[in-house]
């Protein structure tokens, strides 16, 4: 990708710190930990320390969020192009997990596209020293990485996140600080986003709907100072959106089937109503920036109506069990 | 759950019981995810109908999860498959998802590298935390395969998870005394599992099997019409069984009993009610053995300890 | 970009770094396995003798740079990694430091500090410690390690440093003993000017049949440790670490060698441990490892925030010192040589 200028340039003389990221890309997946009761606090700090030494952040309130340190993963790729264009990508892709209420797990690779501070790759230290940045050789538009990045399909052609934050989920899954016990069969969901970053850019939101089940896909703008912001409603996003495809697709069919067919639903309407439904908390509380994109989401899609009117369902069918319940109890 | 089909020697109809088996439970309203780990001739493609994986899948099917670490495709039937009875299954009440995760095309057997347990277990409980149910299907005979899955079982993030073992054979003296041996003998299933860990007692007490193409003598069937023809036939019927009995394979270990359908020996396929009922190209005894033996998965009673 | 929450949200582990005290000059004067102590003296003798004059040409030169007051400070390492012999054959702490510091008076200097390679694995920072004050710091590094990605690496495949290897090239394709074995391809170093130096390092060994089994470090990730300890880049969640530790007057040394601290400070008026430099005068049969060493340190990602600390110490100095970017390029290694003047003795 290039500035304007930047055919012209040498080899700049302090490289480190002048890559200016155009862009930002990422990749959320949101899951159930693997375990049948939920996580205490320290047990969740525990299964979040993935690199001895380095500190995990833990928020208490309004849900107990816990995050890994970033993880580190050296890429030097094509990358996939929509319409025009060719890039190489070279530097490092950060990776976290994320524990929320000791119940939920969430995988989150992101990495911030640059143009390239040299013609060629440099030694491999030079992108250590800047982890989370990927420098674009060559001059492909950044909205045709852009669409090329959103469009990829698996198996990746072009810089594979999906790969990154769906191993960072298996590898916190296998720890041995779990018993593995699934607690309610659910599906992961993918969130996939991008956004175009340039100095003083307000931050903004669009989410498109994707053919693909449990695949959202998210492009934002904001400054290059907003990435962590646009990380962190990205993962919101993401959690809050599994919450409402679990209910709805997961728990209110299968009770309503499992009532139709005589069998007891209570456990898994129980574990909605007790487990994921509190978990429900918009982050609005954030930072004004985070509050405007959370509402800007929230008139298009509705969210929190349609999570309401779920849960509102599985009280429906609490009360109704519990009035007649099924035969084979 | 975690149920391992395997058998003794080919051509049991391990795989479209299997595949069946898997529909049945899909129809009860489980997940259930069909992993094809027959890596040298991938087959589940073909009896799902799914033309994209009908010989096993260009890229990232199972054989490629393990020597490329790509990622392992999952086809939904109801969206992949030609077949009718697999693309109904969202529209009947209840009913939950089929998912096939195929092997490659042209992938071959594969030595067993360090990591590739470690990575099957990740496998197996990436699936125990969507699918209620996971049949993987081994190819016959003794392969890396069997060995890579005894010792992904005996790994200890895999404890939790339920796994049973269904052996397959042809009710022949020689298909019972080739599947003893795939199970007790000297490099049988026990002994693999115990080097690996198992403990040869709790792994024995999670081996079924299921009896395939076994000629229905209560039933009047073309193919026996004389009268000595029947007696001799229920004779030595009882002589295998006591055979059986013997081998520790008898009626208390007897998952299912598959009748010999001409149908399914030259279509190897799902068959659903309609075609019994209405096509009249199916045993209903078929689709009834399918049934039961699906029902037996989850019937804890059968799976206790004898 | 590297804690998503900074800005917004409440943070219960402050990102808070601890400084570590600062010399010019780290020289380590020698480096010496537990068994060879059983030979007596000699051996130290010899090594101590053959590094005085260069620990004399690197004060003089430290001086000359950053002025008369430059803080110089000297260590020895001794390996009780992993001793081949019993316990009980092993000399005792207060017997090393007692021929170490012989051999220094006659060579013509002091040794200040004496440390053990265990205590790089883990570390202690006072005797006798227990789990709740070490720190893994070979677990520590191991996990800072981030692997060269080859041409093509768009993240599908997991890194290859789980495995406990980590080299500084694209290995060649493993050959199968499968009838269609690949053709061969020879290994290729990442960014090679026109030949390959193609090193592959092994990181640690782990018994496959125990699955709980304890990685058992090698001597090049733990030269690595040593060193970045020696240039004071190390922290645990933020905290200093293997602090030197000296014993108070009336204090005995522990017996065992794993009861010993990471470091012992031996003299009292010594400079700091940690420097902006540091140079190793070692036997010509540790040049592999501490070129792995160096490869290792080439493949970290530093806290930005130590790095930083450490830049601006070096600038307030009152000779301003710029240290480079690379940590690498504050390490130096003297291999001498073999060679000695006939003895008729």
């Amino acid at each position: 990708m290039s500035h304007a200028t930047t055919d012209r340039d040498p080899i700049p003389a302090v490289p480190d710190d002048g890559a200016q990221p155009l862009l930002g890309f990422g990749e959320v997946r949101t899951c159930l930990i693997q375990n049948l009761a939920g996580l205490s606090p320290s047990a969740s700090v525990a299964l979040m320390q993935l690199t001895p030494g380095s500190p995990v952040s833990k928020v208490d309130r309004p849900t107990r969020r816990v995050v890994s340190p970033e993880q580190v993963t050296g890429v030097d790729c094509r990358l996939h192009v929509a319409r025009e264009g060719r890039g190489r990508a070279i530097g490092t892709v950060l990776s976290h997990a994320v524990v929320t209420n000791g119940r939920i797990l969430q995988g989150t690779a992101h990495a911030a596209l640059a143009s390239a501070t040299a013609k060629e790759r440099r030694e491999w230290r030079h992108y250590l020293r800047q982890p989370g940045v990927v420098e674009v050789l060559g001059s492909p538009k950044p909205h045709n990485v852009m669409d090329g990045y959103l469009t990829d399909a698996s198996p990746a052609r072009g810089l594979d996140l999906a790969s990154i934050s769906d191993r960072i989920i298996d590898e916190v899954q296998q720890s041995d600080r779990l018993d593995h016990t699934t607690a309610l069969r659910t599906g992961t969901a993918v969130v996939r986003w991008a956004a175009t970053l340039a100095q003083e850019a307000k931050p903004t939101v669009g989410i498109a709907k994707s053919d693909i089940p449990n695949f959202h896909v998210i492009r934002l703008n904001g400054s290059p100072e907003d990435l962590p912001m646009l990380i962190r409603f990205c993962e919101e996003f993401a959690l809050h959106e599994w919450l409402l495809t679990t209910v709805q697709d997961v728990i209110v069919p299968r009770a309503e089937a499992d009532i139709a067919r005589d069998r007891d639903p209570l456990d898994s309407l129980l574990f909605a109503l007790n487990e994921l439904a509190p978990l429900w908390m918009p982050p609005t509380h954030l930072s004004p920036d985070m509050k405007a994109l959370w509402e800007a989401m929230e008139s298009r899609t509705h969210y929190s109506r349609l999570f309401e009117r779920q849960v509102a369902r599985i009280r429906d069918l609490r009360d109704q069990v519990k009035i007649r319940p099924p035969r084979r109890f | 759950m975690l149920i391992f089909a395997t058998s003794d020697k080919g051509g049991t109809g391990r795989s479209v019981t299997s595949c069946n088996m898997a529909y049945r439970r899909a129809l009860q309203g489980e997940a259930v995810a069909y992993l094809d780990f027959d890596f040298g001739s991938p087959t589940a493609g073909a009896i799902f109908d799914v033309p994209k994986a009908e010989r096993g899948v260009d890229a990232s099917g199972l054989h490629s999860y393990f020597t490329k670490h790509t990622e392992a495709q999952q086809l939904d039937t109801a969206l992949h498959s030609d077949s009718d009875t697999l693309r109904d299954l969202p529209r009947i009440s209840g009913a939950s998802r089929l998912v096939l995760l195929p092997g490659d095309k042209d992938g071959g057997e594969f030595s067993i590298s360090a990591d590739m347990p470690a990575r099957c277990a990740q496998l197996f409980l990436k699936l125990d935390r969507e699918f209620d149910l996971c049949i993987v299907d081994l190819s016959a005979g003794r392969s890396y395969a069997v060995d890579l899955v005894l010792e992904a079982t005996a790994r200890p993030e895999l404890a939790a998870l339920t796994s049973r073992w269904l052996v397959f054979h042809r009710w022949t003296k020689q298909h019972i005394l080739a599947a003893h041996g795939l199970v007790f003998g000297e490099k049988g299933l026990l002994k693999a599992g115990e080097r690996r860990g198992h403990d040869p007692q709790k792994l024995n007490n999670s081996v079924r099997y299921v009896r395939t193409a076994v000629v229905d003598l209560g039933v009047d069937q073309e193919s026996v019409t004389r009268p000595a023809q029947g007696a001799w036939l229920r004779a030595y019927d009882q002589k295998l069984r006591e055979q059986a009995d013997k081998l520790r394979m008898g009626r208390a270990r007897l998952a299912g009993q598959i009748p010999y359908d001409p149908m399914l020996q030259w279509s190897e396929q799902v068959i659903d009610d309609s075609d019994v009922s209405g096509l009249k190209i199916a045993n209903q005894a078929t689709v009834q053995a399918f049934e039961d033996l699906a029902a037996k998965l989850s019937d804890e009673r059968f799976w206790e300890g004898l | 970009m590297t804690a998503v929450d900074v800005s917004y949200d409440e943070m219960t582990q402050s990102a808070r770094v601890e400084a570590v005290p600062l010399s010019h000059l780290s020289v380590e004067t020698g480096h010496l396995y537990l068994e060879d102590f059983a030979d007596g003296d000699r051996r130290i003798a010899r090594q101590l003798e053959q590094a005085a004059p260069w620990l004399e040409a690197a004060t003089k030169r430290t001086r000359k740079r950053f002025g008369r007051n430059a803080r110089i400070s000297t260590c020895f390492l001794v390996d009780d990694y992993s001793p081949s012999g019993p316990v009980d054959d092993q000399p005792k702490p207060s017997e090393v430091v007692d021929i170490v510091t012989t051999a220094a008076d006659q060579a013509g200097f002091k040794i200040d500090y004496l440390a053990r390679e265990a205590g790089c694995a883990i570390a202690c920072e006072r005797p006798y410690s227990g789990p709740r004050d070490q720190s893994p710091l070979a677990n520590i590094v191991a996990g800072l390690i981030v692997e060269e990605a080859a041409v093509g690496a768009n993240g599908s495949r997991p890194p290859t440093a789980q495995t406990g290897w980590l080299s500084n090239g694209e290995r060649s394709p493993a050959v199968s003993v499968a009838m269609d074995a690949p053709q061969w391809e020879p290994p290729e170093e990442f960014g090679k000017y026109r030949h390959s130096v193609f090193v592959d390092i092994e990181l640690w060994s782990q018994d496959s049949n125990l699955q709980s089994a304890e990685r058992q470090y090698s001597c090049s990730l733990l030269s690595a440790v040593w060193q970045l300890l020696r240039l004071g880049l190390l922290r645990d969640a933020g905290k200093a670490v293997a602090k030197p530790y000296r014993f108070g007057s009336g204090e005995g040394f522990p017996d065992l060698w794993q009861q010993l601290p990471s470091i012992t400070q031996l003299t009292s008026d010594a400079a700091p441990f940690a420097a902006y430099q540091a140079l190793s005068v070692l036997p010509p049969h540790f040049r592999a490892a501490e070129h792995a060493a160096e490869i290792i340190i080439d493949h970290l990602r530093f806290d930005k925030a130590v790095l930083k600390q450490t830049a601006d110490r070096a600038r307030d100095e009152t000779n301003a010192v710029t240290l480079p970017d690379n940590p690498v390029g504050r390490v130096s290694h003297l291999f001498f040589d073999d060679v000695h003047v006939t003895r008729n003795d």
